[in-house]
């Protein structure tokens, strides 16, 4: 059995860990959709 | 078993702890990150709505200096959660009249009647904006929407192609929710359009596209430079530019025989559902010319004087049939080749100048001509 403080020192990093790599997973997809088939912003160049 | 050294406090405890759950991969992890991704796109979907959109600053949205498709989208936005105006002024033109523009403003100064109640003027001016963007941009306009509505249009604009139109399935440029606009891209698109009803998804192309690195710097160091006045990209038009645009153009009339119904029909069926919405009315429909190189559009007449003459023919049945105005300011506004920087874009600030005073005193006398007597007395 693992002392409390140790146990909620790993649920703290496992929680940081979680929203450190969700918010770049979120990122990650949103701007890899983005590219395969997001809007491209029309730049005029020339007709 | 865990070995612990009972002379180590619950603080360096912790720490020994937080360190393996920062750094190890365990189950726990995995199944809070996916958790987290979807409370990021949960936040998302709750957040970014067209409310949201009325009240952001484009700027944040802009990706590059001249993304008007943020611009206006967001105008649109605003303009749609704004409460119906007795009579309101709508500008609908694609980059020939956002070249054409200086400042927007010069449009609302120009038509105001004190001490009736302030005329609000919707300038809408986006690159490649055909009917069906217009669609979109009239149905989001407070009903009953009475006042008076510019379309711009030209030979070339009813010379588009279903297919070139079409493409906005998967290029929507604007991210505003229009039935109408769905029925007239499933017309041309041959399939329909679906909805999931929820903003952020339907127009997820939209914002795909604008989270890249540019809004991050945006979030941090303020938003971006965008200015919705409009910057030359070329350089001073020479004589081979002149052959060459004229060459273009009459390459894009080949279709204009077999699109100019089409497009016309568009345009007819907004000017019908506007006036519908309004029918005790005022509702004045103004078709305006596009901003024109005459240079370059006498070059397209002498290369195609049958066609140039037909649609001149066609355009006149048009508004007699459907009892629109028609204005063209080419000559009204002195416009010259040094003007423009290709065959539509006027390139200097001083003739954008004279172009938005000419088309701000016809709009202007047009408004005194037919706003309602119980509006003055507002």
């Amino acid at each position: 059995m693992k002392p409390p403080a140790e146990q909620l020192g790993r649920l703290t990093g496992a929680a940081i860990q979680a929203a450190i790599l969700g918010t770049l997973l979120f990122i990650a997809l949103f701007r890899l959709a983005g590219m395969v088939g997001g809007t491209q912003v029309f730049r005029y160049e020339g007709f | 078993m865990s070995c612990t050294n009972p002379n180590q406090t619950p603080l360096h405890t912790f720490r020994r702890g937080l360190a393996t759950g920062l750094l190890r991969p365990s189950a726990t992890a995995l199944t809070a990150t996916l958790l987290v991704t979807a409370a990021w796109f949960a936040l998302c979907i709750t957040t970014i709505t067209p409310r949201w959109m009325a009240d952001v600053n484009p700027r944040y949205l802009t990706t590059i200096p001249d993304d008007d498709y943020a611009y206006v989208t967001v105008q649109t936005q605003r303009m749609a959660t704004s409460p119906p105006a007795p009579f309101a002024v709508l500008m609908l033109g694609n980059s020939a009249l956002h070249a054409a523009t200086s400042e927007p403003i010069v449009f609302e100064h120009a038509v105001q009647q004190p001490p009736a109640q302030p005329i609000p003027v919707h300038y809408l001016a986006l690159k490649g904006l055909n009917p069906i963007h217009m669609a979109a941009m009239t149905e989001l306009a407070p009903k009953p929407f009475r006042g008076v509505v510019l379309i711009q249009i030209s030979q070339v604009q009813l010379a588009e192609t279903a297919d070139a139109q079409a493409e906005l399935y998967t290029v929507p440029r604007i991210a505003v929710d229009s039935p109408m606009f769905d029925d007239e891209l499933a017309r041309v698109a041959g399939r329909p359009v679906t909805r999931t009803g929820v903003y952020f998804i339907d127009h997820w192309r939209f914002f795909a596209h604008r989270l890249n690195p540019n809004a991050v710097r945006h979030l941090f160091l303020g938003p971006s430079d965008y200015s919705p006045r409009y910057t030359a990209h070329l350089p001073q038009i020479t004589r081979d530019d002149i052959e060459h645009h004229g060459q273009r153009l009459t390459k894009h009339l080949e279709t204009y025989l077999t699109q100019r119904d089409r497009n016309r029909a568009i345009i007819d069926r907004i000017a019908d559902r506007l006036r519908a919405a309004a029918p005790d009315g005022p509702l004045h429909i103004v078709l305006l010319e596009r901003p024109g190189n005459p240079v370059v559009d006498d070059l397209v007449e002498q290369l195609n004087p049958d066609l140039v003459a037909e649609h001149r023919r066609y355009t006149n049945q048009w508004i007699a049939d459907k009892n629109y105005h028609y204005w063209d300011l080419n000559r009204a506004a002195n416009l010259t080749c040094d003007d423009f920087e290709d065959h539509a874009h006027i390139r200097w600030p001083e003739s954008q100048d004279r172009y938005t005073r000419t088309l701000a005193d016809r709009l202007a006398e047009l408004v005194r001509d037919v706003y309602p007597t119980k509006g003055r007395d507002q």
